[in-house]
């Protein structure tokens, strides 16, 4: 048991300092680490993880009501062809693959930052920014050729609701595989090192949300009847 | 036994002087509004923005009353009709209660959970300038092919692109999708600024009601926007691309329109009234000297609305056809929502029931508000049942009805905050006189205006209609034509514009007046009363710890209880005890009511403050021009998109500092 | 939830977070809790585990405090009596949070409740000053230890207590069962005799998927539980509107008929 002396000057917190080279704490508020310190926060959890989180839970919803457009249109369209006269399973189910493949990559990428292993990083997030192209590229062609057969936007109630919903969802795979090479732009500069494994682990999350999406688009529109 | 409590001593060094703007390393005067990144600066340029767009709103009203107010009026065409009502809808919504709620969101919310700011400045000034570029936008439709004519809600076929073939939806629909991105962004920066930035000790259930009506308001929002996003990207498909979703020839379904519409529309009205319910739930305890009553049913009742209200959107479409299933489901769950409704309403008036009242003018609006929300809430109900709702739909009734939640809910709530917090923003303080002034014209106006609707649309006059014949009934009182409830309408809301004015005057007259506004005028119970007025830029200098609800109330009434020997354990307020204590062990020490001396002592110059930053405003323009570029020319849409991209990378490199 | 998780170092390795200090209704002393020390009882201090005793009139900071007395009442941390019933997944963090970054300890030393620089009025003594220099000793040592571990430059602070990620492998593996199940799903779409179940046979193949993305991937099995929450709750409203306004064009179209 330690007792405690009472009186104690105001030579307090020696190991704080004068405000400009102290260590950051929880005292000194929530803006106060310089950048590179995870800054205290009521939850322990860094804002902007939780940032990437909301954000998706707010997608879920855009997606939600894409999808259920989709749906409540299904098999509803006044001319064909129909979905399934139409689409190549096979094929998709390749680019589906892809897509599951490019998650798994991401999260060797963040595994990688977080054994501290930038090389292995960078060919990891270039790996999955590959795959997303060439998820990216099937879709291309794959639309390409329902166009040649006769299906576009305005077409056919079919045409308009599958090509908006793929098309956002190749927008949003588009975007972060933007984000995934400035991602290694900036490992390769060697900018921000300290941060570095939050910022791969929010590009995942976003990366791993576009996955999911893709999961339910096949499921929902390529497979169900 | 008395405790005395030792002064402290004078700080053994010069306390250094606050950073004042003019100092900080980067921009002043003008240049420093446009890069701020200071929740309470972005918070005064909502503010008054949103005020200006208020006004603007306020002569669309009065011209429409000027065209109705005689039967056969010839004030507008039909044409510019059609254009007033819709904007009238669509500003007084998505350009004044919006982002007017956010203003007092961004000024008030850090200062009540004892935050610096909030988490992200910077999407903070985004929101902001989008917002604005956003409302210039819509607006700006008048210059080209006249102001957006399709109603606030838009429904296809009239807007799609065989019915509505000049530019004017282009407009509206663009411009709902900018200002949807300044929402979502400023919903999401609340959100995590209240999850993850309160000060120590702040338990949620020890949060202000007001930041607790944010978080929910936030969550809603979030929620919400993405579905009349999706809305419109297929309105924007069918009118630019030629696509078939609201189509009925080649399948496509308008009530699609609606569901979607609604999915958002709904939960929308509850950000539209919670804000000002947080606000009124701020006011009435501070002016009854008692604390709110039933704090966690409070909380739990805007919970359930929050939550229910996701599930209700379809009473607004109780004639479309949807069947007595669904017709019986979306009505049940409308008169459901009341319940939680009717529990803040009694929690309001248990609050002020055996409180010393002060009517100040805040405290006139917020029992205001009570009153001529409840008003609202009943006629809602009343829509609730649909058999009566096939008869008020597209009638009066049901604007007599919004008018009363979002004019004697939201505007009442939203003039009593600014009332409220007007010194902690202003440094002034408002004119009592005048205050009293202003509710009482706004309130007898407001009634005089809405009131009779009620009567009007019983009496079977729809909706959006230019003008009516002699021959309906609804005016030719004593045998003059040109006398009706009508007339009695127009009048009222003229009185709400001279009401409007008073206040206005009331303002300016205080700006100009000496910047001498204490601390705390109100003896008030939450943390920004504990600032000077206005606060300084980096607001605390040192994290308060929050031991209990209305931190502040129960910080000043514990140091007056040590003072007067009193026992500590429990505070209490003009006999209620007050804040919520977990254990009962909790005894406060007199060191802890010493903390007095850190607001005082603390050194300011150890705050970091965010550095201001001008890709936020150079990324909403990159946003406006793609919007822009879509109706004109995709070229311009592809500059603006490069033109956002450059803005965000430079947002991302740049040093937070 | 209003506690620094980066001050539980010796509590975590007891499987004491604030959540299980909660229930048993042992207050907590700390700047985010209970700022005010008890005088003249044994407490114990959360970081280290070390049992010490205070004089009226201290104020605790950033390291945080119960009472031992309460601590044995409820039968937590090394009073109790049963085995440790810390769920499965703080065990293996068990021996991930000594190594977890302690920067808060160092964080923790000068517990100042008051800004470093600010002079403190006199009748307010700091609790810890005297033992801040062994603390730091210590702390600075686990902190070598942990950079060491983890190999990284600087140790990251300010995450919730994150417990054992998976290696390389078990993302190998359960990729594998993604790919596995994806060929399944093309399998059943292909078999005329599962035709009339392929919809539950679907939905539920997905959902296996989703959940393991979601879960793993994403890592939100092991994260904070809010935010599952968060997720979950956007999830769940997207999924009752979209069927909603599926049902709905049913109720009023019938079901589909064309193509």
């Amino acid at each position: 048991m330690v007792s405690i002396a009472h009186e104690v000057q105001s030579a307090h917190a020696p190991a704080h300092g004068a405000h400009g080279s102290h260590e950051p704490s929880v005292l000194d508020g929530p803006l106060s680490a310089p950048v590179g310190h995870h800054l205290p926060t009521t939850t322990g959890l860094d804002s902007r993880k939780l940032l990437m989180w909301l954000f998706l839970a707010s997608d879920c919803m855009f997606f939600g009501s894409l999808i259920g457009t989709f749906m409540t249109y299904k098999g509803r369209s006044l001319i064909p062809p129909s979905p399934h006269e139409i689409f190549d399973i096979p094929y998709t189910s390749v680019s589906a693959f892809v897509l599951l493949m490019s998650s798994l990559t991401m999260v060797l990428a963040l595994a990688a930052i977080q054994r501290n292993d930038p090389i292995r990083l960078r060919v990891w997030l270039i790996t999955t920014a590959l795959l997303g192209t060439v998820f990216i590229g099937g879709q291309y062609y794959e639309f390409h050729v329902f166009y040649q057969e006769g299906l576009n936007l305005q077409h056919s109630l079919f045409g308009s609701a599958f090509f908006t919903l793929t098309g956002f969802h190749g927008a949003h795979v588009t975007i972060g595989i933007f984000w995934l090479l400035y991602m290694t732009a900036l490992s390769w500069t060697g900018r921000l090192n300290a941060e570095q494994p939050l910022f791969i682990e929010i590009a995942g999350l976003y990366w791993h949300f576009v996955d999911i999406v893709w999961i339910v688009i096949f499921t929902v529109v390529y497979l169900l009847p | 036994m008395a405790v005395t409590i030792p002064r402290p001593a004078a700080p053994a060094a010069p306390v250094q002087a606050a950073p004042e703007y003019g100092t900080l390393p980067s921009y002043r005067g003008f240049l420093s509004w446009l890069t701020t990144v200071d929740h309470k600066r972005i918070g005064i340029l909502y503010g008054c923005t949103a005020f200006a767009f208020f006004l603007l709103g306020g002569v669309e009203a009065l011209m429409i009353r000027i065209q109705l107010a005689t039967p056969n009026g010839t004030f507008v065409s039909p044409d510019a009709f059609n254009q007033l009502f819709t904007m009238h809808g669509t500003t007084m919504i998505f350009l004044f209660v919006m982002p007017m709620s956010v203003a007092f969101f961004n000024y008030i919310v850090p200062l009540q959970i004892g935050a610096p700011d909030v988490a992200f400045p910077r999407l903070n000034a985004f929101s902001y300038w989008t917002f604005l570029f956003g409302g210039i936008f819509m607006n700006a439709s008048y210059f080209v092919d006249g102001l957006p004519d399709g109603g606030w809600f838009g429904y296809v076929p009239l807007t799609g692109p065989i019915y509505s073939p000049s530019m004017r939806i282009d407009f509206w629909m663009l411009g709902l999708q900018v200002l949807g991105v300044a929402s979502l962004a400023g919903a999401f920066n609340f959100l995590v600024t209240i999850i993850n930035m309160r000060a120590p000790g702040m338990s949620l259930m020890r949060m202000p009601i007001f930041t607790w009506n944010t978080l929910i308001t936030s969550f809603l929002l979030i929620f919400a926007f993405p579905s009349i996003t999706v809305g419109l990207i297929l309105m924007m498909f069918d009118r630019f691309f030629g696509t078939n979703f609201y189509y009925a020839p080649n399948g496509g379904d308008p009530l699609l329109w609606q569901h979607l519409f609604w999915i958002f529309g709904h939960p929308e009205v509850y950000i539209l009234i919670l804000p000002a319910m947080g606000m009124v739930s701020e006011i009435l305890p501070v002016f009854s000297k008692k604390p709110l009553f039933g704090y966690p049913f409070v909380v739990y009742a805007t919970v359930a609305i929050g939550f229910i209200g996701f599930g209700v959107w379809s009473h607004h479409m109780f004639t479309t056809g949807l069947g007595p299933i669904a017709n019986a489901f979306f009505a049940a769950s409308t008169m459901l929502i009341a319940v939680p409704t009717g529990v803040k309403i009694f929690n309001w008036m248990f609050t002020m029931q055996g409180g010393a009242i002060r009517f100040t003018t805040a405290m006139l609006f917020a029992i205001g508000f009570v009153s001529m929300f409840t008003i609202g809430g009943l006629s809602g109900v009343m829509h609730a049942v649909v058999p009566i709702d096939m008869q008020h739909q597209d009638s009066y009734f049901v604007v007599a009805h919004f008018h009363y939640v979002l004019f004697g809910g939201a505007i009442f709530g939203i003039l009593g905050g600014i009332h409220f917090w007007w010194p902690k923003f202003t440094g002034t303080m408002l004119s009592e006189k005048l205050g009293k002034w202003t509710f009482w014209l706004v309130f007898v106006g407001f009634n005089l205006t809405f009131g009779p609707m009620h009567f009007l649309g019983v009496d079977g006059m729809p909706r959006r209609i230019y003008t009516y014949s002699t021959f309906q009934g609804w005016s030719g009182w004593f045998g003059y034509d040109w006398l009706g409830w009508n007339m009695i309408c127009t009048i009222g809301a003229f009185i709400i514009a001279i009401g409007i004015l008073t206040f206005i005057y009331n303002a300016f007259h205080s700006l100009m007046g000496p910047k001498n506004a204490p601390n705390d005028p109100w003896d008030a119970a939450t943390l920004e009363w504990s600032l000077p007025s206005p606060p300084p830029v980096y607001n605390f200098r040192v994290d308060p710890v929050v031991r209990s609800r209305d931190a502040w109330w129960s910080w000043k009434r514990r140091r007056q209880a040590v003072e007067a020997g009193e026992n500590v354990a429990t505070v209490t307020l003009a006999g209620h005890e007050l804040g919520h204590v977990e254990f009962e062990e909790d005894h406060p020490s007199e060191e802890y009511l010493a903390q007095e001396a850190n607001f005082t002592h603390g050194d300011p110059s150890t705050v970091h403050i965010p550095n201001p930053s001008f890709f936020p405003l150079i990324a909403a323009l990159g946003l406006v021009t793609m919007a822009v570029g879509m109706i004109f020319s995709y070229v311009l849409a592809v500059v603006g998109f490069l033109y956002l991209i450059v803005a965000i990378g430079g947002w991302a490199m740049e040093p937070t500092g | 939830m209003v506690l620094d998780p980066k001050a539980l170092d010796w509590a975590g390795r007891q499987g004491l977070d604030s959540a299980a200090l909660k229930r048993a209704k042992v207050p907590i002393y700390g700047k985010w809790y209970f700022p005010d020390l008890p005088a003249n009882e044994p407490l114990v201090n959360l970081s280290t585990g070390q049992i010490e005793t205070f004089g009226p009139g201290y104020r605790a900071g950033a390291v945080l405090y119960v009472k031992e007395a309460d601590l044995k009442q409820a039968g937590l941390g090394p009073y109790k009596a049963a085995a440790p019933a810390a769920p499965a997944a703080a065990t293996p963090a068990a021996p991930a949070v000594p190594a977890e970054p302690v920067a808060a300890a160092v964080a923790a030393a000068p517990a100042a409740p008051v800004r470093p620089s600010a002079p403190a009025p006199a009748p307010a003594p700091v609790a810890h000053a005297p033992t801040t220099h062994h603390e730091v000793a210590s702390s600075q040592e686990v902190r070598q230890e942990t950079a060491h571990a983890l190999g990284h430059a600087t140790p990251l602070r300010g995450h919730a207590v994150e417990h054992a990620h998976p290696g390389s492998k078990e993302y190998l593996i359960i990729a594998a069962i993604l790919a596995f199940i994806t060929a399944v799903e093309v399998a059943v779409y292909y078999v005329p005799e599962l035709r009339p179940f392929i919809f539950p046979i679907l939905i539920v193949l997905s959902v296996i998927k989703f959940v393991m993305v979601v879960g793993y991937f994403m890592h939100l099995k092991f994260d904070h539980i809010s935010f599952t929450w968060y997720f979950g709750g956007g999830l769940a409203l997207a999924l009752a509107m979209s069927m909603s306004v599926v049902v709905l064009q049913i109720a009023t179209h019938g079901l589909p008929s064309g193509y």
